[in-house]
């Protein structure tokens, strides 16, 4: 196993929250906040849940919602090279967790152009505080 | 003397005609633009923006984040100027998107980093709202 890459990130949730607070969201409809929310959120396996949480007026799920998937898409972001960089998109990636809850990320377009990586993710909260880091490492030495 | 008498009385009575409804069209002297364009739902296209009303625009957008800096122009940086983050950035870059109906996609928001590579996209990208009539309001 070699470590190609190395990221972390720290967020308050409050900082989600002040946002759709600006926009009296979900009490509204905000396109201003739809747009945010497509722009991190995968379209399929994240959107959906938030989309969810908007009908049933759950402001802190949004925010839980919108800040988890940041907070992990930008910890994996700052692992990934520099070209690989300029090629990302936070809604390209979701968040999955394994059965016994341990968290993974995916990007099928990613794992088919790089079939030897794989990201090992770990993700921590304390009250308005998530951290995540992200290591990407090589599965075969070269 | 009864011709007399019914002379007066054909004089005297009052002949009530009926009432002939009469249906005329409104033909106005002058009607404003305004109403002629709510009326018949006529929608002007924007005139072409220029540099100077996208960065004026811009600027507006902006100021109502809290930046740094109020000082604005197109050699400002989002990160270094402006003292944002990438959270801060894509809120902001969804304001512009809103405020000029354009999309940043991610290769560019990746690698935008003053307000004038904003203003330059802007322009590339913007599409006026086409002139159009409501063919079923007649």
């Amino acid at each position: 196993m070699t470590v190609l890459g190395i990221g972390t990130d720290l967020i308050r949730k409050t900082r989600f929250e002040t946002i759709l607070t600006k926009h009296n969201y979900p009490n509204v409809t905000s396109s201003h906040v739809v747009r945010l929310a497509k722009r991190i959120l995968h379209p399929e396996r994240e959107y959906p849940l938030f989309l969810k949480s908007s009908k049933d007026c759950d402001k802190s799920q949004c925010v839980q919602l919108l800040a988890g998937s940041w907070c992990v898409k930008e910890a994996l972001f700052k692992s990934l090279s520099y070209s690989d960089q300029q090629l990302f998109s936070f809604k390209d990636w979701f968040k999955l967790n394994d059965p016994k809850g341990r968290p993974f990320i995916m990007n099928q377009d990613y794992f088919t152009k790089h079939p030897n990586e794989e990201f090992l993710v770990s993700i921590t909260h304390d009250g308005d505080y998530i951290a995540s880091t992200v290591i990407r490492q090589q599965l075969n030495n070269a | 003397m009864l011709r007399n008498v019914s002379r007066q009385l054909l004089r005297s009575s009052k002949v009530y005609l009926p009432q002939v409804a009469v249906v005329r069209t409104q033909t106005p002297a002058f009607v404003s633009p305004s109403i002629i364009s709510k009326r018949f739902n006529i929608t002007q296209s924007a005139s072409t923006l220029t540099k100077e009303d996208v960065l004026t625009r811009s600027v507006s957008v902006l100021r109502g984040f809290e930046v740094k800096t109020k000082d604005i122009d197109l050699q400002t940086t989002f990160v270094q100027d402006l003292g944002m983050d990438s959270l801060d950035l894509n809120d902001a870059l969804v304001a512009l998107e809103e405020e000029f109906d354009v999309v940043f996609d991610d290769k560019t928001a990746n690698e935008i980093k003053t307000v004038g590579e904003v203003v330059d996209f802007v322009l590339a990208n913007y599409l006026p709202t086409e002139q159009s009539i409501n063919h079923t309001i007649r």
